[in-house]
């Protein structure tokens, strides 16, 4: 006997940021987040692994960023910059424990 | 040759932000600050989080095309001191967002600055804005 049953998909998507998530930058992402959200993808992820340098700006677009994808039900998730000046920024404000951060890509997707 | 000071003026423009990296590579050895050359990512953040202040807060739409200000690096007692010079408006920490526990979306510029400087200083004299940022050497 066949038992009813449902399928769900989550859709998560990633935002790749290499080199300088700076003032000027931080527009594009924060139109990019926008676009994801107005398309209905409110788990994103932003991977900073190749990010060179990430300022107060690039800072306000990911929490901006993260406080619409929690306000829409969803979550913005950030790779570490592994690069130390564009990590600089998370530590100093400690929003590297304000942020569910991880390795890759690929472990914050496992984490949903 | 060691020079006793290094000027850079910028624009105030997002854009011209980028510049403040490779000139702090390029002139922290020329002014003899040396002991600094393997900080220049920390310097970095601090120069351009003033900066940035300056273009966003020291002018508006209609001041800001044209604007450009001074940034000058020298070396004085073995820190670095890096002063900032510009025309614009006053500034008003009054305007400054407190840092708490909640996560604020804008407003960590001075607070970063303040992090990475040994001291920041602010004096408003003949119209112009003067900032002094103070790196200790380590």
């Amino acid at each position: 006997m066949s038992l009813p049953t449902s399928s769900h998909e989550i859709r998560i998507s990633t935002i790749n940021v290499d080199g300088r998530l700076d003032a000027m930058r931080a527009v594009d992402l924060r139109q990019e987040i926008d676009d994801a959200i107005a398309r209905g993808i409110v788990r994103l992820i932003v991977d900073l692994s190749r990010a060179s340098f990430v300022d107060s700006a690039g800072l306000a677009a990911l929490a901006k960023g993260m406080k619409d994808c929690r306000s829409a039900g969803g979550d913005l998730r950030v790779v570490a910059a592994t690069n130390p000046d564009a990590a600089r920024v998370f530590q100093l404000t400690r929003f590297d424990q304000v942020f569910r951060m991880g390795d890759s890509a690929e472990e914050l997707v496992a984490s949903w | 040759m060691t020079m006793t000071q290094a000027v850079l003026t910028l624009e105030a423009t997002y854009e011209d932000m980028r510049r403040i990296g490779p000139w702090l590579a390029d002139q922290v050895g020329a002014i003899g600050a040396d002991a600094f050359a393997e900080r220049v990512g920390e310097l970095e953040l601090a120069v351009h989080e003033l900066a940035m202040n300056i273009v966003d807060h020291a002018y508006d739409d209609a001041t800001r095309p044209g604007a450009t200000f001074d940034v000058v690096m020298r070396c004085e007692d073995g820190d670095l001191v890096v002063a900032f010079d510009d025309g614009g408006v006053a500034y008003d920490s009054g305007d400054k967002p407190v840092i708490g526990d909640e996560p604020t979306v804008r407003g960590y510029g001075l607070f970063i600055v303040e992090q990475l400087a040994k001291s920041v200083d602010y004096e408003r004299r003949d119209d112009r804005n003067h900032w002094t940022l103070v790196f200790a050497s380590q």
